[in-house]
């Protein structure tokens, strides 16, 4: 070797030694600390883990047998096969991953040796077996596409899986019972199907079950254990590393001692293997332990897997599909009901982290406590259990501020036993009220009483009432031993007459409340087991959907409160009717209202989902039994929806005691086909949604419109019998009523609630028609009525009155009156004017001009002040303001406005104008003018009056103005038939004076009045219908009297009748109104 | 990747007989893999750190120069054991002169405390009793071995953009009852339970592939992968 050569080769090395060494650190100088080369594994354990045959993995490199033929060999005995790799091979066979170029698809090529190949009677056992298989076809069989010979090989062409097998899986992690059970039944399925087309497996082993990456299961290899076997050979086949005695340990007794006689039961036998070994990890061997001690799978699989591993074969399941029904006939007794842990918690404590006031706040006990040997006992805010102490304690023995219980010790005590300050019981002891069968205490009631007031069957006391009655003092009874009797309720002292009257009210509903007591004490603790048993399986960790958590049954105390609270108010009504007493109507109410509460507590258990599957009680059609998840989904949802319409049938029930007689026909059978239609529209929402959820299949998602069809006539029929005999609304499009505006809709309810004066009453008028009325008293046989326009009362039978209006919505406003527009004859509202008929009218602004001027800017206020104020100039320029010219040129003149937001089109009467001492002005001009017609918003009224406060230069600096005016809703008053002839007086201080038709053809009535405290109006009903209001055509006044007139814009022939209306005269005074200065 | 296909390293350099210039590349990379196995065995010897490392260096420059070290075999057999005899033969041959150079001084006795980082942080299994330099050698070999396969593993899946799978598989090359379940590699990964599953026996696959393929480079025939790879694993376990 050159020298330089060798050193050149020496450099590299020396270089690439210091420079390259991954591992070694390179310099000598500086130690660089490397990373873990390990990565925290075990190098022994990986060295051990890399020299594992992999079973059928590709232990590609030199290990191949002798006959293991090489990829060349292959892809020439195959030109029409691409070879891509070797996949795995056993013993006997070498499996390639192969692609079919004409058909473009991946599968996998079995070679048989070239040895067996040449065996006699071989090929035709092979072609025989190789058709027999290609037959089989079922989702969970590898498929075998072809098989022949082809270069010397005998092949199969089969189906390429892309994942491991079970052995490889199961080397990869323990499978859960949840994963077993995902596998085991679908082999089931598989080899149900293979047995019945005759084809048995005989050599099930987990490395013949495929799983892909999805988790399908395929089971390979069927049947191939015959091909490859001589006639009367068991098949010991040793895989390459000789690690496993092959496949001994899956194989029935039968097989390795009779080979001839094997069935398909040894296949089942094979599947029991597999599936404990999937179960627990080893092999069924000698005396092995229960599937269940070993993992967490049902403890009722164990017999199963047992039979399936008996020796004698006529003692296993008969069948595959017998297998697969027994597993998933365990394994479907579901989480929410599995008995293998719930009753390892016989004695159990729950304690919630949460406290309260120092304790606590639920602590549920049971059974005994190992560490003492003692009963446990509950302590908490809330404390259930065999012994329970706490602020509210539920329990065989309780005690607390609240006790309920066998024995009840504490303030308020329920139970058995119970002592407290009051107490309610079997035996009740209590220092203030005891309650019960026999009751002793300050204040006692029951069957037997002691006590300083006592009531029952045998009352004993200072004051004593009942039957048998012993008392020191009085009592009052059916036989009675005191030295006082009492002769009424009222003579009895206070307390005594005082605990009567509410153990006689209250006695049902006391004897009752046992159940609603009952409930907690019973859910409560089941509650608790369960839940500790949910927290034991680690439920609190995963998300779970509210119908799988243990809490759901605390849902059952709401329900049955309300339940209970509805039987009470049913009850109620039996023990006080009202005036009807116990009538046909009752009955029919209460067992409607019985009907809804079985549908109820019938719907709501199986809506919770607490009812375990079974086949009996819940939906009964054949789809809903596919799989327990489904079962359960289904009777959920027909629960929810026969619960939800439960209640509307409960509540259609409640309303039935409350039917006017006018409905009571009517009600029965609605309420009947209420329920019917309760019960079908759960049925058919049932089946709808069963319809949009098939199994296996993502649901079908509807639009929104479609979604709740199947509701539309259920719920069409039940608003139907809302409005029937419940509530309904009204629109009322005319009338005289006070207090009913014109246009406006009610609520009206048809429940018979009582009636009271001035309700609003709906009634059926003898031509048809809703009309309404006021009441005005009660009577027996109906109800007095007034309607508004009319002062006559009348009665209205009871079979006539349909129902009390409640409120009104959608009230039209007040009217606006625009200047000059028809003046429209509406019912005043009741709402505005209610707070403002208080108020006085407001003089807001004035100005003065001579005669002959104009009338300009500036405003000013009453007490002199210029406004400027530009809403109101803007104002003051839409009014007409008139040209007022007097006689004189003197004369001046002074425009007032007023302001009142009930100011209407007949408000005004007039001005008067006196000097600041209240005496009439002299030296004026007596004119009036005004007023203006009326502006601005609706809201905001206004009047304008001109009135003359004297001459130019002898105008006085204060005045006073009084404004006289009328507001607010009128008094109906009599009614004039347009052919009415004669006069009339109203009021007393009023005389008609005539009506007619003027020379315009338009209608007028006039009438005159001696005294100005009531204003009149007159309102001409059309014979069309409608009512126009009246035109100011004047007024005179002749001394005291004062005649009125109006017209109307139509004729007297068009109008039927003329109503009067009044309402008071009203006045205002402004004193010290300061003239304002000319312009 | 069959063995008829391509030569292991060691099947060129024996052939060759060192001749040839691929040979000696192949020398060289096998003797950088090799290093720390050779390290541990002259400090097993009775040597310090870095008057080992000097030596290991002066070995493997006398190895490359050509030929075979006086007295060594001829290239047969595996490496490792060619190697090994070839090391003992020098470290004797070293010893002699030492002792020469030193006109019988005393040796340094190196310390034998286990924490050596030159070796490598890790690939020390901590040792209290003192073993034979054979057998440190064995292990350092195996260990060395081990470190270079899951390395070419690692790159490789890097390489293909599965360093994720790597580092959240790897705790289940070695476990089989698992601690940690594989929900949880499931979700890291956002693949299915039983996807876990192939995707572990893949990798374990691919380790095992890489293990024999180290082992292969450094033996003749391919009949021997297995017996080596056993006899590493007996060194291992410290039996």
């Amino acid at each position: 070797m050159p020298p330089n050569e060798v050193s050149g080769l020496r450099g590299m090395f020396v270089c690439n030694l210091r420079c390259h060494l991954p591992h070694a650190v390179g310099t000598m100088d500086s130690a660089t600390p490397s990373s873990d080369p390990f990565h925290g594994l075990n190098p022994a354990d990986l060295m051990a883990a890399a020299a594992l045959p992999t079973d059928g993995g590709a232990d590609t490199l030199p290990l191949a047998p002798r006959d293991l033929p090489s990829l060349a060999e292959i892809a020439a005995a195959f030109p029409d096969l691409e070879i891509v790799d070797l996949i795995g091979h056993g013993g006997m066979s070498a499996v390639f991953r192969a692609r079919q170029p004409k058909l473009d698809r991946v599968v996998a090529l079995k070679v048989l040796p070239k040895s067996l190949a040449v065996t006699p009677g071989f090929a035709e056992r092979f072609t025989r077996e190789g058709r027999v298989l290609a037959r089989l076809s079922h989702p969970n069989i590898v498929t075998v596409h072809d098989f022949g010979e082809s270069g010397g090989f005998c092949y199969l062409i089969m189906e390429y899986v892309d994942g491991v097998n079970l052995r490889q899986a199961m080397r990869a992690g323990r499978f859960t019972p949840e994963q077993a059970l995902n596998i085991i039944p679908v082999m089931c399925e598989a080899l149900q199907y293979a047995h019945s087309q005759g084809v048995l497996h005989r050599d099930i082993k987990p490395e013949n079950i495929l799983l892909d990456a999805k988790g399908k299961v395929k089971i390979a290899d069927f049947g191939i254990a015959k091909i490859l076997n001589e006639d009367g050979d068991g098949g010991m086949m040793l895989t390459q590393s000789g690690a496993k005695l092959g496949t001994a340990p899956y194989m029935a007794p039968e097989q390795i001692e009779q080979p001839a006689s094997v069935d398909h039961r040894a296949d089942i036998y094979s599947l029991g293997v597999v599936f404990y070994e999937m179960l627990t990890g080893e092999l069924p061997l000698g005396r092995f332990a229960a599937p269940s001690e070993k993992s967490d799978v049902n403890g009722n699989m164990d017999e199963v897997v047992f039979r399936a591993l008996a020796k004698d074969r006529a003692m296993r399941q008969q069948s595959a599909g017998e297998f697969k029904t027994q597993i998933e006939g365990i394994a479907s007794i579901p989480p929410m009901a599995r008995r293998s842990l719930a009753w390892r918690f016989n004695s159990f404590e729950y304690k919630s982290k949460r406290m309260l006031l120092g304790m606590p706040l639920v602590h549920i006990t049971s059974g005994i406590d190992p560490t003492t040997g003692r009963k446990r006992t509950a302590r908490g805010f809330f404390a259930f259990g065999d012994r329970a102490v706490g602020v509210f304690a539920f329990g065989g023995y309780a005690r607390g501020c609240f006790a309920c219980g066998g024995m009840a010790v504490g303030v308020m005590a329920f139970g058995g036993l119970s002592i407290g300050l009051i107490s309610w019981g079997g035996l009740a002891l209590a220092l203030l009220l005891a309650y019960g069968g026999m009751s002793v205490g300050f204040l006692s009631a029951g069957g037997i009483a002691l006590g300083w007031g006592a009531a029952g069957g045998f009352a004993a006391g200072v004051h004593a009432y009942g039957g048998q009655v012993y008392a020191l003092v009085g009592g009052m009874g059916d036989q009675v031993h005191a030295p006082h009797l009492f002769k009424s309720f009222a003579e009895m002292p206070v307390h005594l007459q005082w605990l009567l009257r509410i153990t006689r009210q209250f006695a049902f509903m006391t004897a009752w409340v046992w159940f609603p007591m009952m409930m907690p004490s019973v859910l409560v603790p089941w509650w608790a087991r369960r839940q500790l048993e949910y927290e034991a399986q680690g439920g609190e960790q995963r998300t779970t959907a509210w119908h799988e958590r243990p809490s759901r049954v605390l849902w059952l105390l709401p329900a049955s409160l309300l339940l209970f609270l509805a039987f009470i108010w049913t009850c109620r009504h039996w023990s006080s009717p009202g005036s009807s007493g116990v009538n046909a109507q009752t009955f029919i109410a209460s067992a409607i209202e019985f009907v809804g509460f079985v549908l109820a507590a019938v719907s709501l258990p199986l809506w919770l989902r607490l009812v375990p599957m079974n086949s009996f009680y819940g939906v009964r059609l054949p789809s809903t039994f596919v799989s327990d998840e489904r079962w359960y989904d289904v009777n959920a949802v027909f629960g929810k929806h026969l619960f939800i319409w439960s209640l509307t049938v409960i509540a259609a029930g409640i309303a039935g005691f409350y039917q006017l007689p006018r409905h009571q026909d009517a009600y029965s059978w609605a309420a009947i086909t209420l329920t019917l239609v309760a019960a079908a529209a759960s049925v058919a929402s049932t089946l709808v949604w069963m319809h949009r959820h098939p199994i296996g299949r993502p649901a079908i998602k509807s639009h929104w419109l479609v979604r709740n069809l199947e509701l539309v006539i259920p719920v069409v029929v039940l608003m139907m019998f809302v409005r029937s005999f419940i509530a309904r609304p009204y629109y009322v499009p005319s009338g005289n009523e006070p207090g009913v505006a014109k246009n406006s809709r009610w609520i009206a309810s048809h429940l018979d609630t009582g009636f009271e004066k001035g309700d609003l009453i709906a009634y059926a008028h003898e031509n048809g028609q809703t009309w309404l009325a006021r009441v005005v008293d009660v009577e027996a046989k109906g109800l007095l009525l007034k309607r508004g326009g009319n002062p006559e009362e009348f009665l209205m039978p009871w079979d006539k009155i349909i129902g009390k209006m409640l409120f009104s919505y959608l009230s039209p406003g007040a009217a606006d009156a625009a200047g000059g527009a028809l003046p429209a004859a509406d019912a005043p509202v009741v709402k505005g004017t209610s707070h403002a008929l208080g108020r006085q009218p407001v003089l807001r602004f004035m100005r003065v001009k001579r005669s002959r001027q104009e009338w300009q800017a500036p405003l000013y206020s009453p007490e002199g002040m210029q406004l400027n104020d530009e809403v109101l100039k803007r104002l003051v320029r839409t009014t007409a303001g008139g040209n007022m010219q007097g006689n004189g040129a003197d004369d001046c003149w002074l425009q007032l406005w007023f302001e009142h937001p009930d100011f209407d089109a007949h408000s005004s009467y007039g001005v008067e104008i006196a000097g600041a001492d209240g005496l009439p002005l002299k030296d004026r001009d007596a004119s009036t003018a005004g007023p203006v017609t009326t502006l601005g918003a609706p809201s905001s009224q206004w009047l304008s009056f001109s009135i003359s406060p004297g001459r130019v230069g002898k105008l006085p600096a204060e005045v006073q103005i009084t404004l006289r005016y009328s507001i607010g809703p009128w008094q109906p008053g009599m009614m004039l038939p347009a052919d009415y002839n004669g006069s009339m007086s109203f009021g007393g201080e009023c005389m008609l004076a005539g009506f007619g038709d003027d020379s315009d053809h338009h209608a007028f009535v006039s009438w005159s009045m001696s005294s100005d405290e009531t204003f009149y109006d007159v309102v001409a009903r059309l014979k069309d219908g409608k009512s126009i209001g009246s035109l100011s055509a004047g007024r005179t006044s002749y001394g005291k009297n004062t005649v009125q007139r109006v017209k109307f814009l139509a004729s007297l022939r068009e109008v039927e009748s003329f109503q009067i209306r009044s309402r008071q005269m009203r006045s205002v005074t402004f004193s010290h109104v300061v003239i304002p200065p000319f312009p | 990747m069959t063995s008829s296909f391509h030569d292991t390293r060691w099947t060129l350099i024996s052939r060759s007989r060192g001749e040839d210039t691929q040979a000696k590349a192949a020398l060289s990379e096998l003797c950088e893999a090799y290093y720390a196995p050779v390290v541990a065995f002259l400090r097993r010897d009775g040597r310090a750190e870095d008057v080992a490392r000097d030596l290991a260096h002066g070995f493997f420059a006398k190895l490359l120069a050509g030929g075979t070290i006086e007295g060594a075999d001829p290239l047969r057999g595996k490496f490792r054991s060619y190697l090994l005899m070839a090391l003992k033969r020098f470290a004797a041959n070293q010893r002699d002169r030492d002792h020469a150079a030193k006109r019988g001084g005393g040796q340094i006795h190196a310390v034998i405390d286990g924490e050596s980082d030159t070796t490598g942080a890790g690939l020390q299994i901590a040792d209290a009793s003192i073993e034979a330099p054979d057998a440190a050698f064995d292990r350092q070999w195996a260990l060395t071995l081990l470190a270079r396969a899951l390395e070419s593993l690692e790159s490789e899946m890097r390489d293909e953009g599965k360093l994720a799978h790597f580092d959240v598989l790897k705790p289940w090359l070695t476990a089989e009852a698992d601690a940690t379940p594989q929900s949880d590699a499931a979700a890291k990964l956002g693949m299915s339970v039983e996807a876990v599953k192939v995707a572990i026996h893949r990798l374990r696959k691919r380790f095992r592939e890489s293990v024999k393929a180290e082992i292969a480079q450094t033996v003749g025939q391919a009949g021997d992968v297995r017996e080596e790879l056993e006899a590493l694993m007996g060194t291992l376990r410290g039996s």
